[in-house]
């Protein structure tokens, strides 16, 4: 028992260290390659030797020496409350997320997430439907600034339309698999092919919601800085503005590695058949930061959808498509279809 | 304060600082949920009294002002305002000096348009089309840097010509924009044009009955996006357009989109008249020598004479008579009403701006839209505050 609570007090701090790093990174790199896709060069007077990489400690030290500006008709403790959970709930989000394949020890598995959970997935999609919280108490207690409310409502809105309809994608592979287990999700795809094969329209519906849950670009209507100058964060400065950002980096993560386990086969791969750890460990990181980068990629091109479109989108279109697509994968289980 | 529907109505103050009312734009919204109930625009943020200003001052010391009208064509203003004194004064312009005018003011069009193409992709989202048509931009300005040294107010346009005849080096520099900036500007077409986000944010949008464009008095590609085939270059001829090929885009739409594609197509005409002055080019003069603005270069000994003291404080005497001149800018019919009472300064002097127009349009167009939308719907319509308060 006591070994248990080590390993995970352990497990805890290190990986709070190692999300720490990933937003830090994540924030250069997301700079960098916007600048790579808009012909500028980024950050670079920061550590100009390492291409401006410190440039993130740089602009973190910025907002903790920033005064905190709280409005004088906010809702001071749900003001102060908003940002805390809006990097809180993704983190806990991540303290499912597998980190890499689990290293078989002996004759049992040690298990690369903080919590090894047999309903991994529930409780992930538990704590990222809490992150809206964080936008909505946000928006309003930002004392009557009516951008933030607007944003804290697109918020709602946007939430209630994907998170059906996420669910539903996901229930395809967890169908397939019958398991809640991430880890027994990945092992299901490592006697067959990897899921996106067998659910192609899952897949595509999934990596749509992927962007609306993680409000990038063509989805980040709460804060559509065009129509609503921030939207939830508009009055927010300091630390406290920093918190959002943080929480979406760990959002983008959560749902890329999301995305990989349930479509992409996990830690499988070519030339892996269980053994060589690092290379599970290496196939795994390559797609998830390959799907990280999607969200970049995504935020440098597209322009952004109405909000009333997002919902129409989801609500006519992905809900049928999915409920349809789930129903089939029903059928197609219980009559022993091949799936494809 | 007497029932519930009273109280869902929120008012918002949309500017005078906002991300996306391009300058000091301030508008008055009441929102029914994100339903545009009502637009208030309110102008007068950037009044500087220029028609005023007008009268105290000659005919050539106005020339810098006018470039402070729509500030991202400075170009075009100068022209128009030029080709306005010039038709009080009936002036003949020498053919060079023509022909650098329709360069320069053809250059000011596209870098005009190339700033409205990124601030309205912007304004819809996309982050990355700014930085390319800013990049195109900043080249039309290197130009005309080499042409004026000046890169945001040339006073270059002077009545009766030019200030300066255009350097070989700038006629390098625009054969080399020719040449590279129809590829580049692919890069952003490839972006937006058939982009599936684009078309349903700007489709249907903002729609602008042919009738109702014409009631309103729009002009300019906001005009041709409702399908009015009217561009002044073609309609009420000057300079030498006559003499030039190009189309007049219009499409019968009306919506954003509809704005967009005339733009984007007008950027294309703009490069193909281009083309045809970099040919035709001719040698002579680029100032006409008997214009009264025009004094000989004095040797140094001779010292100031009166009567030049008397000239530069009363300005050069005009026919007296009212005109009116618009020309087509890159916003629409940007008009000079001058009324000349033979004295120096004109005695009155009204502006007649196309952004002041489109934005009290503004309000019939976006209500019943969403929030989203009036920001595409002021981006497409493309106005620019030094225009609209004077």
């Amino acid at each position: 028992m006591a070994m248990h609570v080590l390993t995970g007090v352990i497990k805890f701090i290190v990986a709070f260290a190692v999300l720490g790093i990933y937003a830090l990174v994540m924030l250069w790199f997301e700079r960098k390659a916007l600048g790579f896709f808009q012909i500028r060069i980024g950050p670079k007077l920061v550590s100009s030797g390492l291409e401006g990489l410190l440039q993130p400690v740089a602009d973190m030290l910025k907002s903790l020496w920033k005064e905190d500006i709280v409005p004088h008709r906010a809702d001071k403790l749900v003001f102060w409350v908003a940002p805390v959970i809006g990097g809180m709930f993704p983190f806990a989000a991540a303290l499912a997320m597998p980190f890499g394949p689990p290293i078989k020890i002996g004759g049992s598995y040690f298990y690369l997430s903080i919590v090894h959970v047999n309903v991994g997935i529930l409780y992930i999609l538990a704590a990222l439907g809490l992150t809206s919280y964080s936008i909505l108490s946000a928006g309003i207690a930002a004392g009557g600034n009516k951008y933030s409310l607007i944003g804290a409502q697109r918020e709602v809105a946007q939430m209630v339309s994907y998170e059906v309809v996420m669910a539903l994608a996901l229930l395809n592979p967890i169908l397939m698999a019958r398991s809640l287990d991430l880890y027994e999700i990945v092992a299901a795809q490592s006697h067959h092919l990897w899921f996106v094969f067998y659910q192609p329209v899952a897949f595509v519906v999934f990596l749509i919601c992927m962007f609306a849950t993680a409000a990038i670009v063509p989805f980040d209507l709460p804060e559509a800085e065009q129509e609503l100058v921030a939207g939830y964060n508009t009055e927010y400065s300091a630390m406290k503005m920093a918190m959002f950002p943080f929480g979406q980096f760990i959002t983008v993560l959560v749902m890329s590695s999301l995305m990989v386990i349930f479509f992409l086969g996990g830690w499988t791969g070519p030339y892996w058949d269980g053994h060589p750890w690092i290379l599970g460990f290496i196939w795994y990181w390559v797609k998830v930061l390959f799907f990280v980068f999607l969200f970049i990629w995504s935020w440098g091109t597209f322009p952004r959808y109405r909000y009333d479109q997002l919902m129409n989108m989801c609500w006519k279109i992905l809900l049928p498509i999915s409920v349809l697509n789930v129903l089939w994968t029903g059928f197609a289980l219980i009559v022993h279809l091949p799936m494809i | 304060m007497n029932s519930v529907e009273e109280t869902r109505r929120v008012e918002i103050n949309m500017g005078p600082q906002h991300p996306s009312t391009h300058g000091v734009g301030r508008f008055i919204l009441t929102l029914n949920g994100e339903i545009i109930e009502d637009v208030k625009p309110v102008c007068g943020y950037l009044h500087r009294g220029l028609e005023k200003l007008a009268e105290n001052m000659t005919y050539q010391q106005f020339m810098p002002i006018v470039d402070r009208l729509d500030y991202v064509a400075s170009m075009n203003n100068d022209l128009a305002y030029c080709l306005a004194v010039e038709k009080l004064l009936g002036m003949e312009v020498p053919e060079r000096a023509e022909y650098i005018r329709v360069i320069v003011a053809e250059l000011g069009r596209i870098a005009s348009h190339l700033i409205w193409l990124g601030t309205m992709a912007l304004d819809i989202g996309a982050l990355t089309p700014f930085f390319y048509t800013f990049r195109d931009r900043e080249t039309i300005y290197d130009m005309f840097e080499e042409i004026c040294g000046a890169r945001l107010m040339y006073n270059y346009v002077r009545i009766g010509g030019v200030a300066k005849d255009i350097t070989p080096k700038f006629m390098e520099m625009l054969k080399h924009f020719l040449d590279t900036f129809p590829r580049l500007m692919k890069e952003t077409d490839g972006l937006l044009t058939k982009n599936r986000i684009w078309m349903r944010r700007t489709k249907d949008v903002g729609v602008i009955s042919y009738d109702d464009a014409i009631n309103w008095g729009l002009s300019g590609p906001s005009l041709r996006g409702s399908g009015v085939n009217w561009d002044l270059r073609k309609n009420r001829p000057y300079g030498i357009y006559p003499s030039l090929e190009f189309d007049v885009p219009y499409f019968p739409e009306g919506d954003v989109y509809a704005r967009y594609l005339v733009r984007l197509e007008e950027i294309n005409q703009s490069v193909r008249i281009l083309r045809q002055c970099v040919e035709k080019i001719p040698a002579g003069e680029y100032m006409n020598p008997e214009s009264p603005f025009v004094r000989p270069m004095k040797k140094p000994k001779e010292g100031i004479a009166l009567k030049d003291f008397v000239l530069q404080i009363r300005g050069v005497k005009m026919p007296v008579g009212e005109i009116y001149f618009g020309a087509e800018n890159p916003k629409g019919e940007l008009g000079f009403y001058i009324v000349s009472d033979g004295a120096g300064k004109p005695y009155r002097m009204k502006i007649r701006t196309p952004s002041f127009v489109h934005v009290f349009a503004l309000p019939k167009i976006v209500k019943g839209g969403l929030v989203a939308d009036i920001v595409s719907v002021i981006s497409s319509l493309d106005f620019v505050f030094g225009e609209v308060d004077r």
